[in-house]
């Protein structure tokens, strides 16, 4: 069953006189077990659409609709400070199983063989704090992994690591993702990034945010570090630059 | 392997003392800077002592150190102060559980509720600066002479730091907190309890502090001026009777009070936020 996006639009007040539109009518439709990118330019909605299917935040008008009902179950990866820094490791993986009430005993028990699975076995008991900032989202990818909601929400999960900490950790992620097969809505700058893990591309207009483009990225799972490398890969990423190109000088006064 | 070798060693890393490799010369220069400190006092006590002994202060005004000592000894063997004490450590106490307590739960309500913190923000903005002894004559006219007007002033004085820096210390939660747990369709009292409470527990701490310093300070004062229990009276007693070496043995028991209460909050801010950065250097 695929989860629908229907006519979502959100403005937001400035100062009460003014009103700004972040999302237009955006309609579109992701599949189950889909990992779908959305990339544009900056202020063009991508993480106002997050925050509404997140339930963060009201749309002016539209709705989400999956297996016939409103408003999937949905989990956010944030960019930066999405773990409790007071709590360790483990009870900020299970975080999502105790607020659902998931009992203690078979939430430790679900926490830890997810740890092993995504060896971050040992750290149990350590804080947020004593680890780096690639082990920080590491660990929250496995709360919202082990959460298992409708749709998995990442936004720009790894836009504040180190050029050589993200490249590792998209491949922990496709790894995580092949063996857990969640749907993904996952909002990136990064054009390589969004090639190598996505199914689909949504490219953004300037704001307000319309869907300007969805292009399919037929690369073949599972994907290696080496498909950079490919023409396919590189046809595409230009493909999508161009396309984006357009947006991102509207964004600057640069058309 | 390798992570749970690392999580061993680290929780065996602070027991391991070499005593084979000790030496006196690296034990110096590594405390160099406390054994300055200690020195300094060490010189300064007995320059006091000395001088004291051989007349060129006068002893009434400064009794030695060492008469000092063996009258603070004295007053714990014969119980000469412990009824006292009592005293002053219950109103101290009973202050910053009522007063602190108050001040905390209207701090939490005030952070978490934007209108609370509007209506009642200005009021408070108004009366914390106000110096709280001068509370005193009003509070004697509505609570009268006895104990109850006493705890309304130590409460007043603990109840205002600790509002605050609750307050502030919910206010500076990083918003994204709230987000990730709403996000995991949190209820209020959930995000009470993994939000609002853990997030504001290192500003409540430092409001204990200063809610207990508050508390302490008027509770001396207020002691003083009744003049009839409590160590702020005997302080008080011993000047107006310039038998000087119990105020100095006075004054030292409620040094010990100050520095205990810093102990026992730094314990149990290990204890309670070892999270926080304050402890990652512990």
């Amino acid at each position: 069953m695929p989860i629908i996006f229907h006519d979502i639009s959100k403005k937001y007040a400035i100062k009460t006189e003014r009103e700004v539109a972040a999302l237009d009518k955006v309609s579109f439709t992701v599949e189950e077990h889909e990992f779908v990118s959305i990339v544009g330019p900056s202020g063009c909605g991508k993480t106002t659409l997050l925050r509404i299917v997140a339930g963060l935040i009201k749309p002016d008008t539209g709705q989400i609709t999956y297996q016939g009902k409103q408003n999937p179950s949905a989990v956010m990866v944030f960019q930066d400070q999405g773990l409790l820094p007071w709590l360790t490791v483990r009870d900020n993986i299970g975080l999502g199983l105790e607020l659902k009430r998931v009992p203690r005993s078979t939430r430790h028990k679900q926490v830890l063989d997810f740890m092993k699975l995504v060896k971050l076995d040992g750290f149990e008991t350590y804080y947020p704090h004593e680890l780096s900032g690639g082990m920080r989202q590491r660990v929250a990818l496995a709360r919202a992994f082990l959460t298992n909601p409708d749709i998995l929400l990442m936004d720009e999960p790894f836009g504040s690591l180190d050029a050589q900490t993200r490249i590792i950790l998209q491949e922990e992620l496709l790894n995580i993702w092949r063996a857990e097969q969640n749907t993904v809505l996952f909002v990136t700058h990064d054009i390589d990034e969004a090639i190598l893990l996505s199914d689909r591309i949504i490219i953004l207009s300037d704001r307000p945010g319309r869907i300007q483009r969805s292009i399919h990225i037929p690369l073949e799972r599972p994907r290696e570090l080496v498909v950079k490398d490919t023409p396919k890969f590189m046809e595409l990423r230009w493909q999508i630059w161009t396309q984006l190109e357009k947006e991102v000088r509207k964004d600057l006064k640069l058309t | 392997m390798a992570n749970l070798d690392a999580v061993r060693e680290r929780s065996t890393k602070r027991l391991k003392i070499d005593l084979r490799q000790f030496s006196l010369a690296e034990y110096i220069a590594r405390e160099r800077e406390h054994l300055i400190t200690l020195g300094l006092v060490a010189g300064f006590l007995l320059v006091w002592e000395a001088l004291s002994r051989l007349g060129k202060i006068s002893p009434i005004i400064f009794p030695a150190p060492s008469l000092i000592l063996r009258t603070f000894v004295d007053s714990f063997v014969n119980g000469a102060f412990t009824k006292d004490l009592v005293i002053s450590l219950t109103r101290i106490f009973s202050g910053v559980l009522v007063g602190g307590g108050a001040g905390l739960i209207m701090g939490l309500i005030m952070g978490w509720s934007r209108s609370t913190r509007k209506i009642l923000d200005p009021i408070v903005a108004a009366l914390h600066p106000v110096p709280k002894f001068a509370l005193l004559p009003m509070v004697l006219i509505i609570f009268g002479l006895g104990e109850s007007s006493r705890t309304v002033m130590v409460s007043i004085g603990a109840f205002f730091p600790m509002l605050v820096n609750t307050m502030t210390g919910v206010l500076q939660i990083n918003p994204t907190y709230y987000e990730v747990v709403e996000n995991y369709g949190a209820t209020k009292l959930d995000i009470f309890r993994k939000v609002v409470l853990p997030g504001s527990l290192p500003y409540v701490m430092t409001g204990a502090r200063l809610s207990i310093k508050s508390a302490m300070t008027i509770t001396i004062g207020v002691e003083m001026v009744f003049g009839n229990t409590g160590l702020g009276s005997i302080l008080w007693l011993a000047w107006e009777t310039m038998r000087l070496v119990y105020m100095y043995a006075a004054l030292l028991i409620v040094s010990i009070i100050g520095l205990g209460s810093v102990l026992l909050l730094d314990t149990l801010k290990k204890a309670l936020i070892p999270w926080h950065h304050e402890n990652r250097l512990a």
